[in-house]
C-alpha cells in the first residue's frame, strides 16, 4: 500500500468511524435506550401513583346481604382476615332482637344443631363478603338422640331438643362475648390471626329473615406497590444509561480503547506526543483497510507492510510496537463516537498503575526500548532495508513531488509504522514461520538487494528517520526532518543524556557503512534478529558471531516475555490482512490482539519509564565494542 | 389513518397498563384455616381446645354461686334449680329446709368458697360437659370443696351438680392445666382397677359391709367410712337397748356419675349414692329420729316403730389404673339426710 493510497482509506476510516455511528451504537442509542428510558419513566410514574392516589386503602368494608336464615356464622379466620381488630355490624329488618356472639366452633356447632345457617367464608372482593348457605338437617336426626353417658355426638341433637326450652341466646355460658340489640348490633373483636382457638362469630337474627352483615377492618400494614416500581424504574434508568454509553460500543473495541488510551497517557506526558500519536494514527488508518474502529496493531502492521513492502526486521519491528499500539489506539480514539470512552479510558489508565501486573509488565517491557532501539538501528542496516527500498524510493519520489513537508511527515510516520509493523516479525516462539525460514527469507532479501542497498541511501535515511521516529514515540521528538530527526530520535531515546549518545549518532552512521551495528540489534535481546543479520552477509555474520556473546549477555536484559509479545505481533501483517478482509474473525483474534496491545502499551510505558536503564546498558555495550 | 390507529392503540395500551398496574388493593386474603366440618357446617379445629377458658369457668361458677349463695342466705330454694341440680340440689334444699324448720342458719357445711385452687376443664366437644373445680378452704377452715358443674346440652347452662368436701390429707390425681384441658371419662372406662361404675358399686358395698365386704381390700380406708361406722355404732347401742334392729343400704344412683380422666391413667369419679337407713324399735316402742336434722325433716310426723332415713351421699373416688398397685381411694364426700319418714 502506498502513501497515496493511504489518504482515501483515512477518509474512509474517518467517515466510518467519526461521521456515522455504528449499527450497534445506532440500535443501542436510537432504539434500546429510548425504550428503556420510557419504561423507566413509566415505572417511576406508576410508583408515584401507587404511593399517592392509587395507594391501597387502609379501611376495608366488606358487606354481604344474607336472607332466609336465622343463624349466620363466620368461618374461622374470617374475623382476623385483614387485621386483628374487626368490627362486625349486623342490620336486620326483622323486629326480633339481633344478637352477635363470639364462641368456639364446637360451641356454635352445638348451639345451631340441626338448624340451617349461612356461612361467611371470606372476602369475595375488597368490598364484598363471600357467603355459603348450609341447609338444616331433618328432624329425624333429633329423634335419634339418646342422651347417653358418652355424650359426644348426641349433644347436637340434644341441643335441638332443648332448643325450645333452653336458655336464651344471650344467656348462654358458651359465648366469649355477646351483644344483643334490636334491629342492628355491632361488635368489635380483637383476635390474633394465628390463634389456634380463634373464636368465630355467630349471629342470631331471632327468626329467619334478611340482614346485612358488614365487616370493617383498618389495615395496619398496607401493601407497598410503589417500591417495586421505583426499583424497576431505577434499574431501567441505569440500564438506559449503560446502553447509551458502554453497551453502545463493541466490547473488544472498548477494551482496546481503554488500553490504548492508557498507554498514551502513560507514555505521552505531553501535548506534542499526543499530537504525534494522533497524526501517526490517522496516517496508519489511512494506509490500511482497517475498520473504522481501528485495530491498533493491525493497522500499524498493515501500514508497515504496505509502505515498505517487506518486513524490515524483527528488531526494527520491536521499536515500533509501542508506537503502533499508541497509533492504533489513537486511531481508534479518532474514530471514537462516544466521548465518555475517553473518561473511561482515563479512569482505567489512572487505575492501571495500581494493578498487580504492573511490576511484571514493567519488567517485561523494560526490554522493549532496547528492542525498539535495536529496531531503529536495524532499520539503518542497508541489508535489511533493501527489499523495501524500492517502495521507499517510489514513495520518496512521490512524496518529493507532493512536497518536502508532507514527505518528511510521511516518512517519519512511515518509519514509525515500519517499526510497528515489523514488531510483529520479531517474535519466533509462536510464529508460523520458523526461525530458519525467516533467516532464509532475510538472506534472500539480502542477496537480492546487494546492489540496491547503496542506491537506496535516501530510503535508508528515510528508514532511519522512521526508526528514529519510532524512538520519538518514547522521546516525543518532532519528525521535522530526516537527519535531525534521526539525531533527535537518539536524543529523545535517552541516549543523549548518556555519554553514549554521541556514539549512537556515530553508530547510525556506521550502520549505513557497516553492518557491524547489526550487533546492536542483538543487543536488543532478540537472538533471531542476530541470526538474521548473520545470514544477511558475511560481514554481518562475522560481526554477529562476534557479538553473539553480547547478544547472550543482552539476553539477561531482554525479556523473553517481551519477545513473546513481539512474536505475537509478528503475525500482525497477516493478521491485519485478516482483519481487513475478514472482519468477523477479528473477534476470534480479539484476545491475542488485546494481549498484543497490552504488550505494546507496556512496551511504550517501558520506553518512558525504563529508557534510561536500557540506554545505559546499551551504551556501555557499544563502548565496549569500540 | 394509520397514525391515528396507532395512537389509539397506544392510548388503549397505556390505559390498560394503568388499569392493570395501578390502583391495586393487593391480593385478597384467605382464611388461614378453611373448610368446615361438613354436616353441621361449622369448622372443626384440628387441635382439641378446652371447652371453657378459665375466665369462662370463673364466670360460670360465679353465676352458679350467686344463685346458690342467695338461696342459702335467704333460706329459700326458689330459683335454686336454675343453677343447681342433682345431689347438690337435694342436699342444699334439705339444709335450707332444715334451717327453715329449725330457724337457724343453713349448715355451715353448705358454704362454698369463691376462690378456687384448681379447675379441670375438659376438651370434649359433646354434651354433657363437666367441669371440676376445687375451691380453697372456707373461712372457718373447713376443708376444700370439690365442685362438679355440668352442662347437659348446648342450650343449657352449667349447673352445680355435686359438692364433695375433700378429706384431710386426701391426694387428688393430677390433671392438665386448664389451657391444655383434660378429658372426660365415662362410667365404663377400662384399664382401671374397676370401671367407675363398678367402683362406685363396690364402694357402696364396702360402706354397707365395712371390712366384711369382699371389696374391702380394694379400697383404702377413708373418713366417710370411719364416720359411718362410728355413727352406726352409736345408733346400734340405742337399738340394742330397745331390742331393735337397723339396716343400712348404700345404692348408687343410676347415671349420677361424672368421670374425669387423669393423665396418670386413673379416673376421678364423683358419684351419688343413696343411703337408706331403716331403724326398727323393739317391744312396741317408737323409732325416733337420731339427729336434729332428722328431727327437722321428720317434723310432726307420727312416729312408728320403724323409721327410715334417706341420705344423699356424694362421694369422690380416685380409681387408679389397673397396674398401678394402688387402692381405690375416696378423696371427698358429702352427705345429707334428705328425707325421714316413719314406716
Amino acid at each position: 500500500m502506498s502513501v497515496n493510497e493511504q489518504e482515501p482509506r483515512q477518509d474512509q476510516a474517518n467517515a466510518t468511524g467519526e461521521g456515522n455511528p455504528s449499527r450497534r451504537a445506532w440500535i443501542m442509542r436510537g432504539l434500546v435506550t429510548p425504550i428503556l428510558g420510557m419504561l423507566a419513566v413509566a415505572s417511576i410514574v406508576l410508583g408515584a401513583l401507587n404511593a399517592t392516589i392509587w395507594k391501597p386503602s387502609s379501611v376495608i368494608d366488606a358487606t354481604a346481604h344474607i336472607g332466609g336464615t336465622r343463624y349466620i356464622v363466620t368461618d374461622p379466620g374470617v374475623l382476623p382476615l385483614v387485621d386483628a381488630k374487626a368490627t362486625l355490624t349486623v342490620k336486620s329488618d326483622a323486629a326480633d332482637q339481633v344478637c352477635v356472639a363470639l364462641a368456639a366452633g364446637k360451641d356454635i356447632n352445638g348451639w345451631i344443631g340441626d338448624d340451617g345457617y349461612t356461612r361467611v367464608t371470606g372476602l369475595e372482593s375488597w368490598t364484598a363478603l363471600s357467603t355459603q348457605k348450609q341447609a338444616g338437617k331433618s328432624g329425624d336426626a333429633a329423634d335419634s338422640a339418646d342422651g347417653g353417658a358418652d355424650g359426644g355426638d348426641t349433644g347436637d341433637t340434644a341441643a335441638t331438643d332443648t332448643a325450645a326450652t333452653g336458655v336464651a341466646f344471650k344467656d348462654s355460658d358458651m359465648w366469649d362475648d355477646v351483644t344483643c340489640d334490636a334491629g342492628s348490633v355491632t361488635m368489635t373483636t380483637d383476635i390474633a390471626a394465628d390463634a389456634t382457638d380463634a373464636p368465630m362469630a355467630i349471629i342470631d337474627l331471632g327468626a329467619e329473615g334478611d340482614a346485612d352483615v358488614t365487616l370493617h377492618w383498618v389495615r395496619q400494614t398496607l401493601p407497598d406497590f410503589a417500591m417495586p416500581f421505583y426499583f424497576a424504574g431505577g434499574l431501567l434508568a441505569v440500564t438506559a444509561v449503560l446502553t447509551a454509553s458502554v453497551f453502545a460500543m463493541p466490547p473488544h473495541k472498548r477494551r482496546k480503547k481503554i488500553k490504548a488510551v492508557a498507554a498514551a497517557v502513560g507514555i505521552g506526558g505531553g501535548a506534542d506526543d499526543e499530537a504525534a500519536f494522533r497524526a501517526a494514527a490517522r496516517r496508519g488508518d489511512g494506509s490500511t483497510d482497517g475498520s473504522a474502529d481501528g485495530s491498533a496493531r493491525a493497522d500499524a502492521a498493515g501500514t508497515a507492510a504496505g509502505t515498505l513492502g517487506t518486513a524490515v526486521g524483527a528488531a526494527g519491528a520491536l521499536a515500533g510496537a509501542a508506537d503502533a499500539a499508541a497509533s492504533g489506539a489513537t486511531a481508534a480514539e479518532a474514530a471514537e463516537e462516544v466521548t465518555i470512552r475517553e473518561a473511561l479510558a482515563g479512569t482505567f489508565a489512572s487505575l492501571k498503575p495500581s494493578f498487580g501486573r504492573r511490576k511484571r509488565r514493567r519488567h517485561a517491557a523494560g526490554h522493549a526500548p532496547a528492542a525498539g532501539r535495536s529496531g531503529a538501528e536495524d532499520n539503518g542496516q542497508p541489508t535489511i532495508v533493501d527489499p523495501r527500498a524500492r517502495n521507499i524510493v517510489a514513495d520518496t519520489a512521490a512524496a518529493a513531488a507532493s512536497g518536502s513537508d508532507a514527505a518528511s511527515s510521511g516518512n517519519a510516520t512511515t518509519g514509525r509504522e515500519v517499526a510497528g509493523g515489523s514488531t510483529g516479525d520479531t517474535g519466533t516462539e509462536t510464529s508460523v514461520i520458523t526461525a530458519e525460514e525467516l533467516q532464509a527469507y532475510f538472506a534472500r532479501l539480502a542477496q537480492e538487494s546487494a546492489g540496491a542497498a547503496v542506491s537506496g541511501s535516501t530510503g535508508y535515511s528515510t528508514g532511519l528517520t522512521g526508526s528514529a521516529g519510532s524512538d520519538d514515540t518514547a522521546g516525543g521528538s518532532e519528525p521535522s526532518s530526516f537527519a535531525p530527526a534521526a539525531t533527535g530520535a537518539a536524543t529523545d531515546d535517552g541516549f543523549i543524556e548518556e555519554p553514549g549518545s554521541t556514539d549512537n549518532a556515530d553508530r547510525i552512521v556506521e550502520t549505513a557503512d557497516d553492518v557491524t551495528d547489526t550487533a546492536d540489534v542483538d543487543e536488543s535481546g532478540d537472538i533471531s534478529d542476530g541470526d538474521e543479520a548473520t545470514e544477511s552477509s558475511d560481514d554481518v555474520e562475522s560481526v554477529a558471531t562476534d557479538d553473539r556473546g553480547d547478544s547472550a549477555d543482552e539476553m539477561d536484559e531482554s525479556s523473553d516475555e517481551s519477545d513473546g509479545d513481539e512474536l505475537a505481533e509478528s503475525d500482525e501483517p497477516s493478521g491485519s490482512a485478516e482483519s481487513d478482509g475478514e472482519p468477523d474473525e477479528s473477534n476470534g483474534d480479539e484476545s491475542d490482539e488485546t494481549d498484543d496491545v497490552e504488550s505494546d502499551v507496556e512496551t511504550a510505558e517501558s520506553d518512558g519509564d525504563d529508557a534510561s536503564n536500557d540506554d545505559n546498558a546499551q551504551n556501555d555495550d557499544e563502548e565496549d565494542r569500540r | 389513518m394509520t397514525a391515528r390507529t396507532t395512537r389509539i392503540a397506544a392510548a388503549m395500551l397505556a390505559l390498560a397498563t394503568c388499569l392493570t398496574l395501578g390502583g391495586c388493593e393487593g391480593q385478597l386474603p384467605a382464611p388461614a384455616t378453611a373448610g368446615s366440618s361438613g354436616d353441621t357446617g361449622t369448622t372443626a379445629t384440628a387441635k382439641a381446645t378446652p371447652d371453657l377458658t378459665e375466665d369462662q369457668e370463673a364466670a360460670i361458677r360465679k353465676s352458679i354461686l350467686d344463685v346458690y349463695d342467695a338461696a342459702i342466705a335467704n333460706k329459700t330454694t326458689d330459683g335454686l334449680d336454675a343453677r343447681v341440680t342433682g345431689p347438690a340440689l337435694d342436699i342444699a334444699s334439705s339444709r335450707i329446709l332444715i334451717a327453715q324448720r329449725n330457724n337457724t342458719d343453713v349448715d355451715r357445711l353448705s358454704v362454698i368458697p369463691d376462690d378456687i385452687a384448681q379447675t379441670v376443664i375438659p376438651t370434649d366437644s359433646g354434651w354433657p360437659r363437666d367441669v371440676v373445680t376445687i375451691t380453697t378452704t372456707t373461712e372457718d377452715q373447713q376443708s376444700k370443696r370439690l365442685l362438679v358443674m355440668t352442662q347437659t346440652d348446648a342450650h343449657a347452662n352449667y349447673k352445680l351438680w355435686g359438692v364433695a368436701r375433700l378429706f384431710s390429707g386426701a391426694q387428688l390425681p393430677s390433671f392438665n392445666i386448664p389451657s391444655i384441658g383434660a378429658q372426660m371419662g365415662t362410667a365404663k372406662d377400662e384399664g382401671l382397677i374397676a370401671t367407675p361404675e363398678e367402683a362406685v358399686r363396690q364402694y357402696a358395698d364396702v360402706l354397707a359391709n365395712g371390712t366384711a365386704s369382699q371389696y374391702a381390700a380394694d379400697f383404702a380406708d377413708d373418713q366417710l367410712r370411719q364416720a359411718l361406722v362410728q355413727e352406726t355404732q352409736n345408733v346400734q347401742q340405742g337399738i340394742e337397748r330397745n331390742h331393735g334392729t337397723q339396716q343400712q343400704t348404700f345404692t348408687p344412683v343410676d347415671g349420677a356419675i361424672h368421670v374425669m380422666r387423669s393423665p396418670d391413667g386413673g379416673d376421678l369419679v364423683v358419684a351419688q349414692l343413696t343411703h337408706e337407713w331403716v331403724r326398727q324399735a323393739g317391744e312396741g316402742r317408737e323409732s325416733q329420729p337420731a339427729s336434729d336434722d332428722e328431727k327437722a325433716l321428720f317434723g310432726d310426723t307420727q312416729a312408728t316403730s320403724t323409721l327410715k332415713a334417706t341420705r344423699t351421699i356424694v362421694v369422690a373416688l380416685y380409681v387408679p389404673a389397673k397396674d398401678s398397685g394402688k387402692q381405690i381411694t375416696a378423696v371427698g364426700a358429702d352427705r345429707q339426710v334428705v328425707k325421714v319418714e316413719a314406716l
